[in-house]
């Protein structure tokens, strides 16, 4: 870590070649921080995705709060028998209207929740790798402290 | 709307019955198949609106994780820039060195400091 090895050259020592990282060091949290290698069964982001639109991507697609609310209970309407007699054109193509609009409607519900799940697994892997990096950067804080410390010890502080 | 035509209002089900004598039995037949069909399309709903309720419950404490741990890299990060400067700002004016220093490094950690530090990285 670039700490580390400004440590060293000021304490004009050896340097052991330590890796740089690549990762930029951003502002903004919500910039990509960590690499994540995530590969999703194509199964799953084919149904994930829509034919007309581009392909499903875990990583960019957040789903808020407000999407991620439980069901609605939808109250249905109680089914009211009606008479063959009954059944002009205008109620079967108010049939066909409403099936229509079911189907696109348990399309779409379908649709979200392979997202959803998608996601959801890329996310485990992400908090993952974050988690790593994390113990990373704290093991390596601590060790520049330590030597800080005693450095301060010695010669004061800085 | 009506609530739930989910629960046990099976009266649409009850349509004129057949003409012949058999009828009556075949009739019970239905009836209770149509009841068992009922009850499992009952209960296969209930199980998939708990499974994405649990699915969203779970997505949700997934994002507000990742939230936490890129603030707590943010914050590490910012810190280790920090000491980076204040070392940069003290080097100048350091009378610090001497061979008595390298022993802070070397001593009781003899070799440890030579060790890579490697983050692993994942391919993208």
């Amino acid at each position: 870590m670039f700490l580390f090895s400004i440590l060293i050259d000021f304490l004009r020592l050896s340097p052991s070649g330590h890796p740089s990282r690549d990762t930029p060091s951003p502002i903004d949290p919500d910039t990509i921080q960590v690499p994540v290698r995530y590969e999703p069964d194509p199964a799953d982001l084919a149904l994930s995705s829509v034919p007309g639109q581009e392909i499903f991507d875990p990583r960019k697609r957040k789903f808020s709060a407000e999407e991620l609310k439980p069901q609605p209970m939808i109250k249905k309407a109680r089914k009211v028998f009606i008479p063959e007699d009954l059944k002009d054109d205008r109620y079967w193509a108010r049939r066909r209207k409403n099936n229509i609009a079911a189907k696109r409607s348990r399309d779409a519900r379908r649709l979200k929740e392979n997202q959803i799940a998608i996601r959801a697994g890329f996310l485990e892997k992400e908090n993952a790798a974050l988690r790593q990096e994390v113990a990373d950067l704290r093991k390596e804080l601590g060790r520049c402290k330590n030597v800080l410390a005693k450095y301060e010890a010695r010669h004061g502080p800085l | 709307m009506a609530q739930g035509s989910d629960n046990n209002d099976t009266s649409y089900t009850k349509s004129p019955s057949p003409g012949n004598k058999q009828g009556s039995s075949d009739d019970v037949r239905k009836v209770m198949r149509r009841e068992k069909n009922r009850i499992a399309a009952q209960k296969s709903r209930m199980r998939q609106t708990q499974k994405a309720d649990s699915l969203h419950l779970e997505s949700e404490s997934l994002e507000k994780e990742n939230a936490a741990l890129r603030k707590e890299v943010k914050r590490l990060t910012e810190e280790a820039k920090y000491l980076s400067t204040v070392l940069s700002n003290h080097e100048p004016l350091c009378t610090g060195l001497s061979g008595a220093s390298t022993e802070l490094l070397y001593g009781a950690h003899h070799g440890a400091f030579h060790q890579h530090i490697s983050v692993p990285h994942y391919p993208l």
